[in-house]
């Protein structure tokens, strides 16, 4: 497996895909912290704090890493390079695992080089952080990492199961901005701006628990969990993609 | 042009995820217009404004149904021989580009019959905003057939799509607070001018969760739609003869 894991993150590292993806993130944080700069001091007349210019990579990470792992292992499929594979002995449980695992490393890259850029950014237009210690602002980024990482394995394990069919081109994407939509409306109700949580009994528990485990929910410029609710979600999200995505991948047809 | 166009409608009506995204576009206007479902966000509207509710799918549903559909164009030498029968790269954009527009025509009349049959009734209000949010949709279509017909690749140019679908809603939300926190009278009217440039800043501002100071009103969000139609889809076919094509 080591093999074909090594060939697959070499693969990506060296293709055009990844150097696209670390541009999109500069520009976007570049673009992000001096609307943020701007608007504080138009608006506030102060300087922005770095909490709201290291949450930059937020709004981007799902959609990031989807697309990432989508141009990679989509392409996998349309030029054959994975019935290539099986052609020279590489087991099918191999070759899933290595875009599984390539899939979380990529996305672990990802959230770094963004928190180089946020913390790039921070440094030059900002004061320092206003609330959050630093150890705090360290767990923030961190929470990032790993949540990146488990949407890392969960679409890569989308674009494998349903590799070769033309819903595996959008169902990703549509899957994270769904999941956006559902992120917005849990944070609306759980924390409202003004006025006690007016939800109670199941949906509660349901928005809690979302809001909780759920790694698509975790992009937040605060914790508001443990730390540890952010690993089990993360955890959980690794091992569902590994375990339902080896069981389909064995039985699929690749053409 | 008008023979690549019947052949493309042709192939459009029947295109497996187009039928499907009509179905939905029915049967999910049906269920959210019909007052039957007691969701909470809109259990508190009328039947017009729930249909008008559900039409933002469609712009999600444009979003990659262009993609998976024009890029075909370039596989198994299509454009290649298209060219050689004596089609101009222009007379097949643009083709390309009427059948969406047909595309979104044809998903209205569905996303209309489900409302009617959910109990909308099209008073003259509910229709233009349906005709803002439909002329909006055929910009949104210039820019996304645009995307699918330079770019060439599937897999990229629904990236690219779903990325810019899913910046059109944070930019709704920013929006809401630069306009609502922000801006003073002086540069209030551009932000609301550049609000409205986007296909969900339109949609929004014409449900009732929107601020009543952000919507323009119909005619400067038509002729903004409109703008962007006739400018994406003149910059789409400049420089379509020096393309290299495999």
């Amino acid at each position: 497996m080591l093999r074909t894991f090594y060939s697959d993150f070499r693969n990506y590292l060296k293709s055009t895909g990844f150097k696209i993806g670390v541009i999109v993130i500069f520009g976007y944080v570049t673009f992000f912290s001096a609307v943020m700069a701007l608007l504080y001091r138009i608006a506030l007349h102060d300087i922005v704090p770095a909490e709201d210019v290291l949450c930059s990579y937020c709004d981007m990470a799902a959609f990031l890493i989807t697309g990432s792992t989508l141009l990679m292992f989509a392409t996998d499929y349309s030029n054959g390079t994975i019935r290539n594979k099986i052609l020279s002995g590489a087991k099918r449980s191999e070759i899933y695992l290595s875009a599984i695992f390539t899939g979380i490393l990529i996305s672990l890259i990802y959230s770094a080089i963004a928190i180089v850029f946020e913390l790039g950014f921070a440094l030059v237009l900002s004061d320092g952080l206003a609330i959050l210690t630093v150890s705090e602002e360290a767990g923030i980024c961190l929470q990032y990492m790993i949540s990146s990482m488990a949407i890392g394995a969960f679409s890569t394990m989308l674009v494998m199961v349903l590799g070769g069919l033309r819903i595996s081109y959008f169902a990703g994407l549509v899957f994270a901005f769904v999941c956006n939509i559902i992120s917005s409306e849990v944070a609306d109700k759980l924390y409202p701006q003004e006025g006690p949580v007016m939800i109670t009994g199941a949906r509660l528990f349901l928005y809690t628990a979302y809001d909780r485990f759920m790694p698509y929910a975790h992009f937040q410029q605060f914790q508001r969990w443990p730390f540890s609710s952010y690993v089990i979600g993360s955890a959980v999200m690794i091992a569902i993609s590994i375990l339902v995505g080896l069981i389909i991948f064995e039985r699929k047809e690749i053409r | 042009m008008f023979n690549i166009y019947k052949a493309s409608v042709l192939r459009l009506i029947k295109n497996l995820p187009f039928i499907i995204g009509c179905l939905i576009a029915i049967g999910a206007t049906y269920f959210i217009t019909d007052t039957g479902l007691k969701l909470e966000f809109i259990v508190n509207l009328s039947n017009e404004e729930r249909m008008f509710f559900a039409s933002a799918a469609m712009a999600l549903y444009f979003s990659f149904f262009t993609t998976i559909f024009v890029p075909v164009e370039y596989a198994d030498g299509v454009i290649r021989n298209r060219i050689i029968s004596g089609f101009s790269q222009k007379q097949i954009y643009f083709a390309h580009l009427f059948t969406q527009y047909t595309a979104v025509l044809i998903m209205h009349v569905f996303y209309l019959t489900g409302g009617l049959l959910g109990g909308a009734r099209f008073t003259g209000k509910g229709m233009l905003k349906v005709l803002v949010f439909f002329i909006s949709l055929l910009a949104y279509v210039t820019i996304t057939n645009l995307i699918a017909f330079r770019v060439k690749k599937v897999i990229v140019s629904t990236i690219i799509t779903m990325v810019m679908f899913n910046g059109c809603f944070n930019l709704v939300m920013f929006g809401n607070v630069i306009l609502s926190f922000v801006l003073d009278d002086k540069y209030f009217k551009v932000g609301e001018v550049i609000y409205n440039l986007n296909i969900l800043g339109q949609w929004f501002s014409n449900t009732r969760y929107a601020e009543s100071f952000v919507n323009p009103g119909s005619g400067i969000q038509l002729i903004e739609s409109a703008s962007i139609l006739i400018l994406i889809a003149i910059l789409g076919s400049i420089g379509l003869k020096k393309r290299e094509l495999k």
